[in-house]
Formats: C-alpha cells, structure tokens, sequence
C-alpha cells in the first residue's frame, strides 16, 4: 500500500433518501426535465459562466452532459439516462421525468421498499407485455411500402425539440430529407449483400434552412485557395474514374525504424531514399492510370507536384472517420505500402465541386452504394448543433424500425392509454396473481396508482401553459384544452383533436381530467381502433424500441436509487 | 439527514492503548455499515470514488474497502475480511456480524466476571501486565477452541446434517439441478437488489450448466470458470439486466482488425510478436551505409511481411490472432491475402485461447521456414454487443469444460461492474463448494485434541453416546454399511437409510431432532448425506465435495446448541466459557436476518423448527455451502486471535519512514 498523500477517510451517509436534500434536488430535476419536455417544451441555456460555449437546448443529451449534480443519487439517475440516451438516442426526457416522479411518489407510500419496487417490476412486465402484445391499441405497424408513418415520426422527432427554430414548412422539409437519406441506404432486397449503408450529416453554418440537401456519396471540404492549386490543369476528371485510397502516410519522412538504433553514414540521405521511393509510387500510380489519390494522412509536396503534372488529382488530411464510408462507396482498399496492389483501386462515377454557404466541397459520386450526405443549413451555430442532434435522432429512430417496425402514439397519448390500462388491469386483479407477488390487495392497489400517476404525470409535462389535462373513457388518450377555459362542460367543446392527432372530438364521449380518482375503465382494445390507425394521416408517432426501453430505464434506475441504504463519498 | 464520518484517531505520532473495548468501537462502526446490507432484506450501497464513478454494491467487501478506512484495527479487519473473500467469494458481511457479536460477547463476559479469563496469573502485579497476559491468553485460546472444539464438533455432530449436491444412482454421479440452483440463489440474494436477483441466479446456474458436460468434470470446470473469468465474460452498460444472455463459445473483446469472410472450417494462429520487422530492434542497430542499401532494405521487408502473409495464405490460415498490435502494412497484406486479424488481444484472452486449443503461442517473430502449431477454427464472426463490436469466436474443444459466455447488462457501468464481482464471487463460491472439505476430518484417537473431545463425551453420559451411535464412529461395525447408503436418491434412501435410523438413533434430549432429520425424509429433489465420510471416502467419490446446509442461520443456531451443550461438560473453565461466548455471538446471524424480515420469531424455538428440513422450508432458507461457512468461522476466529493480541498501536511519523509499506506494518505491530 503505497501512498504519498494521506487519504481522508470517505464519508458516509446513511438512508440517503430520507434526507430532505434528496427530495429537493429531485424535484428541481424534475422540474427542469419536464419543463423541456414536447414541442413546447422551454429552453435551456447551458454555459460555464466563464465566457465558455452557450448551448441553447432541450434535449436530454445535451442538458445532462452540460451539468455536474451535486447529490450522488441524481448522478446515478443522469448517469443511466446519458446510457440510454447513448443507445437509442431518443426518450431520454421521458425516461428521467418518469424516473424523478416514480421516486418521489414511492417515497411516500407506507409500503416496505422492497415491496414496492418488486411491484413496480410486476407492473413494468405488464405494461411491456401489454405494449408487445397483438392487442395493444397504442401502437401502429410501419408499412414500408408507404413512406407516411416514417415522414411522421422524422416529423415528430424534429418538432419535440423547438430549440431547432423551425417553422412547420421547414420541419416538412427536413423530415423528407431525412426519411430520403434513411430509404437511401437501405438496400434493395436483390442485393446480394445486404449491408445497410450510411448517412453522414455535414453541417454548414450562414445559409438558410431551406437550402438543406441530401446528396449521393461523400463531401470533403475544401479550402477555397486550395482549389487553383488542387485542381489539374485539365480540370476534373470526368467518368468512370480510378481512385486510390492511402491509409499509409506519404509524407516521406525516414520514420517506423524500430526501436533500435539507425546510423547513418555520411553522405547517405535518408530523405532523398524515401522521396524517391514516393515518386517510384506515383510514377506507378499514373502508369495504373489512377485518377485520383486520396490519403489519410499527408502527402509530401514533391508526390503532389508530380501527381498534378500527370493530371492526377490528389487529396490529403482526408482524417480517420470518412475513410471507411469513402472505402465502402468506392471499393478501394485503404493502401498501407509503398508498392500497392493493383486489385486495391476503387471506382469512381463522378467528382464535383459543390459549394454551400462560404464552404466548398468536393463531391465524389459513387456508381450504385448506399453512402449518402445529409447537408444541413442553419443561420447560426446553436440551433445548428441541435439540428443536427435531432436529425441523428431521427435516423436511429428509423434505423431502430428495421428491427422493430413498430411506432407507438405520441403526443401523451401512449402514456396516458397504459395508465388506464394499467388501473383497469390492477383493480381486476385475482388472488393468485397477489398471492404470487406476497403482497396485500390494498398494497398492490398504492403502488400500481403510484406507478399510473407517475404516468400520467409524464403525460402532462407536455402541457405548459397551464392548460387542462383530460382523458376520454373510452381509448384513454391524452386531450389537451386551453387555460382559459374553466367550466368541466366546456373544456370538451374547447379541443378537437387529442394529444397524438389519432381522435376526432365527437359528441356521447365522456371526459375526464387526466389522474383525477374515476371508475377505472378498459380501454378499446386493438381490433376497434385498428381501423382508423390505419386511415390515419399526420399522426404523432414515437419510436416503439426507444420508448419501451426508456420505460424500463426508468423503473430500473427507480429501484436502484429506492433501494440505497448509503451513500459513500470518496473525498479524495 | 444522518451523516457520520467513521471515528477514526488520528494515528501520527502518538500511541494508543487497545483493548477490546477499542477493538470492539471500532467492529462496531463497521457493523453499523454493514448490517444495513446484509441478508435478502438489505439495501444497497452508492459509493462515488473520487474519479467521480459511480459504483453501486451490495458486496460487503467492496462497502468495506470503498470506505477507505485510516485506523489500524480497521483496516485490520478489512484485510482480513478480503481474505476471506478471496478464498470463498461471499461472507464479508458474515465476517463482520459474527466479528462484532464474539467481541461483544468477550466484552460483557469480561464485564460480568472480571476474573474469569484470567483467574489462573491474578499474582501479576500491575494491571497493565495482568491485562497484557490476559488478551495473549484469549489469543492462544481462541485457536485451541477452534481446533478442539470447533472442528471435531463440526465433524462429528454437524456432519450428518449436510446434504450432498451430488446424487449417485446406479454408479453414475449426477449433479441435483434443484439444490444447486437454491445454492446459487441464496448467493445472489445477499449480493444483488431484490429485483434482480432471481434473474441472475438463474442465469448463473444455466451458465454452469452449459459449460460442463458430465457431472464428474465439475470441480475442474468451476475451477476453470474462475479462473478465466474476466475473459468469459462481456460488460454491456446502457441496457437493461434483462438483456443479459448466455453465448455459446468464446467472445474476445476486440474487434476484427481485419475481417475477411470464410465459409466453413478454417486454421488459425496465434503471435505474440509483431509480423512486420523494422529496420532495428531494440537491441539491434542498423548501419546505413548507402542509398541503395537503406532503399534495399526497405523494400526486403515488404517483400517479407508481403511473403509471410501469402505463405500463411497458402498454408489455408485464415485468421491471425495477435497479443500486439500489428502494422498496417501487415493488415494491408492481410486483407489482400484474405486473412482476417484480430490484434492487441490481452493476455487474458490469449491465455484463455491456449488453454482451450492447448497451442501456446511462441514468442519469436513469425519466419518462413517455422511456422508456429495451427489450430481449428469452427467458425469466426464478428458480432456487436451492446453498441460495440467483438469477436465470436467457436472453438473445438476436447476439454471437459464447454466455453460459453456471459453478457452482462446494467443500466449504468457502475452496477454491471458490480454484477461481474457479484458473478465471479459465485464461481468462487462454487469451487469452494465443489473443493473437498477436508477441514473436518476425523481426528486419529491418540490426538491429543480428540482426545479432550472424547473425554467430555464419556463424561456427558447418556445424552452423548446415542448422539454418538446415531451419527456412527467408524470403529463401530453396524455402522459401516451406512456409509455405503451414502448418496442415494431420496426413493431408495427412504427405506432403507430411514430403516437402520430407526433402529439406531433413539431421540433423547435435543439431539433427538437432529436425528429426525432422515425421517422427515424431504419430498423434493434434496439429498441429505447420510452419514459422515470418514470410512467412505475412499470408496464413494465426491462424497466429501458439493456439501451444502440450509441457510438462513440454520447452521449457526445448530451449532451454538452444540457449543453450549459441550460448555455445560467441558471441566476447562476457560474454554467452556469460550464456548458459551462464542455460541451466543453465532446468534447474530439469525437474529440479524430475522429483524430484517420483521416477523418476530422467538430464536430458541425456531432452532427447533428450522431442523425439520424439508424442500418448502429449504426453499424458504435456502442453502450454503459448508466449507464457506466454515471458512467463515475459521477466518473469523484468526482474525480475532490476532486482534486481541494487539495492546498498542503506534503511530509512527510519515517523514521518519522512507518505506510507507513498513509504516503499515509498525503500526500494526503487536508488542508481545
């Protein structure tokens, strides 16, 4: 045990949740969190308040990373929404507002601990059985033949984050752009190697939203007083070309010379063996007939001079990530020695100079891949990183369909159909079912309310501007009315469609305000409502994979911060 | 809020008397910690290391050493319990409960009755020597109590109560499905939170299960399990623990270098040397003489790592599997020769390769005239877990042990990492369990130790000597041939074991319901070890491995019956109070365990109760094995042997000791 400093022995707190500090820190999470939460949620300014970066955002991504917690329960809680997040990108808010609520509401109940989080756990398996089940009234199967319910998803991804500074037109726009990008990469059935491709995002500050664009292949960037020197005097080369892709440097430095030591003598010129080991390359090169030469890393000025002279066109500092998307488009194999392969040369359609904004780029266009660039335009940095967050959220969001082409009702209405769900399943429960999980019928009925209301209150987070929450009685979906209007008559003449745009307002629906103590009731099942989900247009979806596991985040993270007996700091 | 920073003296510079009050403040606080943990019921512990990780944990060692504990005693206590952990894979909360109610014990004993523990030397004069003699004292008879007393009990009266996981039916060893599985469960249920440890506990036992084929291999399968464990196994942070799964064979946890396709069977090759060679060595310099020399060179070795790979290539070697990184200009060649690489493998997972092909790689640079020994190579794909991407990798192996993997999943990295500690403390457990416990065997009669034992029992009277009939000494003909009715299958043992019982054991003053065990034969799949295996172990295998006892502090309320039954005979006054204390202080196990579940249950009555063993109440309690219980004892009572040996602790000055380990050392140092 060696140690050169003394360590201060850690401090320890016993029954961390008791304390008030627990419960105050949650609710401001809590609060934070929901506050963010749908298309109107608020925004956040995220800065170091020493002149660094300013974030302005709402995603759950950004906000948690930007923060440094003080109680140690809420970093647990930060910590595993940041790994979901991580994962499916998407219902990270969901997951911490659920989370903040279940605590804080299974905190009060007299029930033992364990108890409750064993019930939270039977409870977490009826809602996935039930969300996985044929029978689940919530949840849409994706055609693929149409590209309706994917524009609708892209579309709802990119309109719950307001931070973006779209108007609607915009929002349309981007959200074809997307799915574009998205049914681009996926390959044809025919394909002998089905190999889904890829979609970079290249993002371009200044020009206006509207001047987005999806281009086949790849962008690299140019400098623009790079492009007189680049360029061969006889301009670009035109179709079908030859490409050679360098992982090595071609810089042509005497380097890798192992660990050992290297005399030279005198009058040997170590350099002058490389260089001319390098021109030997491109003398190869042109005699291949390679039209372009792209590298990793850099190449000497000497190799460039020569390759121009040759109408070769040679670009470097290409960097580690566009290598293997420019691999997979081109068929080249990276080059690793000085005398490469003729089998290792890709091909090329076509090379073109596009310009967005202030930047230039140059265009390679494959024959038939599936790499494909999204260009993405804002006015300034803020709302363009947010852009571009969202849009990779919209990606894995579609990605995520190919394994389960799924969506679920968005707008608060999944969460508010489980709730009533979940209430009509737990007051019909038989004894068994309680005998099994070694509880009371009174215990069992605190802790499924307890698990609804946390659901339900998710459901109203959406809603901030003081507006009334109600729920119909007969699909249990999520119905938003304005704040002014007050009468429980007139709050159903005041909305006319519900939370995920499913429902139309019609006359003999009874309402109710959203968590208020009512008659549980069973929600239509899926065989009544599959109709009208199929005929529906412009609905608000989310993803299915991303919200089931985002569920199950939270109610796992809820029993392991219920279930802390201390807390150990190491204050070292 | 409740907040405390563990007392602790600061230690520079100054000395400090200790006694067992001191040591037992120090027990104390640690029990204080650790008892809000323990057992089914316990919650777990958050614990933020100064990186800012978090680290969620029920373990007792991980609590215990998280707490960074300064003073000596403390810190003695710790190392020991990690020792102990290292050794059986659980029991570091044990260790400190049962720690802290002996010493609580010596300590009202001493309170009660000054004089006993040192009636014989009251002629010493000063009472810092008097007190001096008396802890040597309680040290060396610590140790005799357990080698006396403790271990002969154990063997003699404690062994016809161990159940075998092994059952033997026709001469084939099999391995009981339901007890193993109630082994690992009672585990996991004082490891992991009350949600998961089901979960887990079932996957640990497929996982056992999976990786043997015949129930004799298992020793060395567990074994093996153990050992290569941190390359068995893949930590996937972000998912739920419900995703984790069992894979078939090996995954090493890098990703193909260089992945080229292969249908079908093919040969593979382990290096631990780069295949491509610069121009020096590290020990070897390079002169260079002249231009053409340097471009000769250079271009010789391409041509060689260009040569070697074709080579490979036409030797049908498909993959390349290396401990360092290799050159580019080598994964260049390599994936024009079609031959995938998997580089910068840790030396864990090469190990785990050798073990399981029996190829040792050879450290030398690969050359064209010596290849290094080739193996088989089912198949080799690439596969992604969680969001990263490894190997899958299935081997043909002729061992006993079948590799399979584990994917572990948690919601965030701190709880996975404890799930792996969790899953390898099992498969310690597990070799502990399946090592033969040999710690009771039965003492020859001319040992003087055995010989106190056998002193007592004549003097006990009736009482003893059915105890002693029921459970059999070998030298006893009518009992031979029980041993032989060792392991059989709960149907057959019905009739006879149950019938020569009968005749043998009669009932009588609270041994009697330890021999009622074999009547209420249990209905379910338990086998309960007939007798003791001092004359079978010869000729039954694993009759003396795979022992296990019901749980739940039923293997502590049996023993303190013993112990206080032989303090009422034992004529060694010391001892015999020894025993009392020592049987009060096992009490906290149960009683610790029962407050937890809040029903109230009357100990001295539930001992009763808990020995009419059957499948409902061994599903309630669970069951341990015997060799880790015992081993807690053991631990335990060395442990406190060196404790109260200790009379000062002293502080020693940082800048006086160049050498911080001995600083450690004189700090702890006993004196006498």
């Amino acid at each position: 045990m060696e140690r050169l400093e003394q360590r201060t022995p850690s401090l320890c707190t016993a029954a961390p949740l008791t304390a008030a500090s627990l419960r105050e820190s949650l609710s401001v999470m809590q609060k934070m969190l929901s506050s963010c939460y749908g298309p109107f949620g608020r925004l956040k300014q995220v800065h170091n308040g020493s002149g660094g970066y300013v974030a302005t955002t709402s995603q759950s991504s950004a906000l948690l990373g930007g923060l440094s917690l003080s109680h140690p329960a809420l970093q647990l809680l930060a910590a595993s929404i940041r790994n979901h997040v991580s994962t499916f990108s998407d219902s990270g808010l969901f997951a911490g507002i659920l989370c903040c609520q279940l605590i804080d509401r299974c905190l009060n109940l007299p029930v033992s601990t364990h108890r409750v989080i064993k019930l939270n756990k039977s409870l977490l398996d009826m809602c996935l059985s039930y969300l996985k089940s044929e029978n689940c009234a919530c949840k849409i199967n994706v055609d693929f033949t149409h590209s309706t319910s994917l524009l609708d998803v892209t579309r709802s991804v990119l309109c719950s984050k307001p931070a973006c500074m779209m108007t609607m037109k915009e929002v349309d726009y981007v959200s074809l752009l997307v799915v574009k990008a998205f049914l681009y990469k996926v390959p044809n059935e025919s394909h002998p190697k089905p190999l889904l491709g890829r979609t970079l995002i290249v993002t371009v500050e200044g020009p206006s939203l509207m001047e987005s664009a999806f281009i086949p292949g790849v962008l690299i960037e140019m400098p623009a007083y790079s492009w007189s020197r680049l360029i061969p005097s006889s301009g670009l080369p035109s179709t079908s070309i030859k490409l050679a892709l360098f992982s090595l440097s071609l810089c042509g430095e005497f380097s890798d010379t192992g660990g050992g030591v290297i005399d030279v003598m005198a009058g040997v010129d170590p350099e002058k063996v490389m260089l001319d080991q390098l021109i030997a390359l491109g003398t190869q090169l042109v005699n291949d007939h390679v039209q372009v030469v792209v590298c990793q890393k850099v190449i000497h000025p000497s190799l460039r001079q020569y390759l121009k002279e040759h109408e070769v066109l040679a670009v470097d500092r290409l960097g580690a990530t566009l290598m293997e998307p420019l691999s997979q488009m081109t068929g080249a194999q990276p080059i690793a020695s000085l005398c490469p392969d003729s089998a290792c040369y890709g091909s090329l359609k076509q090379i073109s100079k596009v310009s967005y904004g202030y930047k230039h780029y140059l265009h390679l266009l494959p024959y038939d891949t599936a790499v494909g660039s999204i260009v993405l335009c804002n006015r300034n940095e803020t709302s363009l990183k947010e852009l571009k967050r969202t849009c990779q959220t919209a990606e894995h969001t579609l990605n995520l369909l190919l394994k389960e082409p799924w969506l679920l009702l968005g707008g608060g209405c999944t969460e508010a159909h489980i709730a009533a769900y979940i209430r009509y399943k737990s007051s019909n429960l038989h004894g068994g079912h309680l005998e099994d999980l070694r509880c009371t019928a009174s215990e069992y009925k605190l802790v499924a309310d307890c698990f609804c209301s946390s659901l339900e209150a998710v459901a109203r987070s959406l809603e901030h501007d003081g507006g009334e929450i109600l729920t119909d009685l007969q699909d249990g979906h999520f119905w938003s009315a304005p704040p002014d209007v007050n009468a429980n008559a007139e709050h159903a003449e005041s909305v006319h469609k519900c939370g995920c745009q499913l429902l139309q307002r019609k006359d003999g629906l009874k309402w109710s305000v959203l968590g208020s103590p009512r008659q549980p009731f069973s929600p239509r099942s899926h065989s009544d409502v599959s109709l009208r989900l199929l005929a529906a247009q412009n609905l608000i979806l989310d993803g299915f994979t991303a919200k089931c596991h985002a569920l199950r985040v939270a109610i796992d993270t809820a029993a392991l911060i219920l279930d802390l007996a201390y807390v150990v700091k190491d204050g070292n | 809020m409740f907040s405390f920073v563990l007392q602790v003296a600061q230690m520079q510079g100054h000395k400090e008397h200790v006694d067992i009050g001191k040591i037992l403040q120090v027990a104390e606080s640690l029990e204080s910690i650790v008892s809000g943990c323990f057992g089914p019921e316990g919650g777990q512990v958050l614990f933020i290391k100064s990186t800012g990780d978090l680290l969620i944990t029920k373990d007792g060692r991980s609590i215990l050493e998280c707490l960074l504990l300064d003073h000596p005693v403390a810190r003695m206590v710790v190392s020991a319990a990690s020792r102990h952990y290292s050794i059986t894979g659980d029991g570091v909360k044990s260790f400190v409960l049962l720690l802290c109610a002996i010493l609580r014990e010596l300590q009202a004993t001493a309170d009660r009755n000054q004089g006993l523990l040192l009636s014989r030397k009251a002629t010493l004069k000063n009472q810092y020597q008097r007190q001096g003699h008396a802890s040597r004292r309680l040290s060396n008879i610590l140790l005799t109590f357990q080698s006396r007393v403790l271990d002969p009990i154990i063997a003699q009266h404690l062994r016809p109560h161990f159940i075998s996981v092994f059952s033997t039916t026709e001469g084939n060893i099999t391995l009981c499905r339901a007890s193993i599985q109630r082994t690992i469960d009672t585990y996991f249920r004082g490891r992991l939170g009350c949600n998961i440890h089901q979960f887990i506990s079932r996957l640990a036992c497929e996982y056992l299960y999976d990786c043997f084929l015949r129930a004799a291999d298992i020793p060395v399968v567990v074994g093996l399990v153990s050992k290569y464990f941190s390359s068995l196994l893949t930590e996937v942070p972000g998912l739920p623990v419900e995703n984790s799964r069992i894979l078939p064979a090996v995954i090493l946890h890098r990703a193909f270098t260089v992945y080229c396709p292969a249908e079908g069977e093919v040969r593979a090759l382990m290096v631990t040397e780069p295949i491509n060679q610069c121009l020096s060595e590290p020990d070897v310099a390079f002169l260079v003489s002249s231009d053409v020399q340097l471009q000769q060179s250079q271009l010789y070795l391409r041509q060689r790592t260009e040569n070697l790979l074709k080579l490979l290539q036409r030797k049908d070697i498909r993959i390349v599997f290396s401990s360092v990184k290799q050159h580019d200009i080598v994964l260049y060649y390599a994936k024009l020769s079609g031959i995938s690489i998997v580089d910068c493998l840790p030396s864990e997972e090469m190990d785990l390769l050798s073990m399981i092909t029996g190829v040792t790689p050879k450290s030398e640079p690969l050359n064209d005239f010596l290849l290094p020994e080739t193996f088989p190579v089912v198949s080799c794909k690439p596969i992604v877990i969680g969001n990263k991407k490894y190997v899958h990798l299935v081997l043909r192996s002729s061992l006993a042990f079948q590799p399979h993997s584990l994917v572990l999943c948690g919601p965030v990295k701190g709880f996975t990492e404890q799930l792996v500690s969790s899953f390898h403390g099992a498969f310690k457990m597990l070799t502990q369990l399946f090592q033969p416990f040999t710690a009771v065997e039965e003492q020859p009669a001319n040992n003087a130790d055995s010989c106190l034992l056998k002193r007592t029992e004549e003097q006990s009277g009736t009482c003893e000597r059915c105890q002693n009939d029921s459970v059999g000494a070998p030298c006893h003909p009518e009992n031979n041939d029980q041993a032989v009715h060792m392991h059989l299958t709960h149907s057959e043992e019905k009739d006879s074991a149950g019938a020569s019982r009968e005749g043998s054991a009669s009932p009588s003053c609270g041994c009697g319901d330890t021999g009622s065990i074999e009547r209420r034969r249990p209905q379910g799949p338990f086998i309960i070890q007939g007798s003791y295996s001092s004359a079978g172990t010869g000729s039954v295998p694993f009759a003396d491995v795979g022992l296990v006892f019901p749980g739940a502090g039923t293997f502590e309320l049996l023993l303190k019956d013993y112990l206080h039954k032989f303090a009422k005979i034992c004529q060694d006054a010391e001892l015999a109070s020894i025993c009392t204390v020592v049987g009060n202080a096992f009490l906290c196990i149960p009683r610790q365990i029962c407050k937890a579940k809040t029903r109230q249950i009357h100990l001295p009555q539930r001992t009763k109760e808990m020995l009419q063993l059957d499948s409902l109440h061994i599903a309630e309690t669970g069951l341990e094995p015997v060799s880790c219980k015992y081993q807690l004892l053991a631990s335990v009572l060395q442990c406190l042997s060196q404790l109260v040996a200790i009379n000062l602790i002293i502080g020693v000055k940082k800048s006086q000791s160049a050498e911080n380990e001995e600083t450690d050392e004189d700090k702890l140092e006993a004196d006498h």
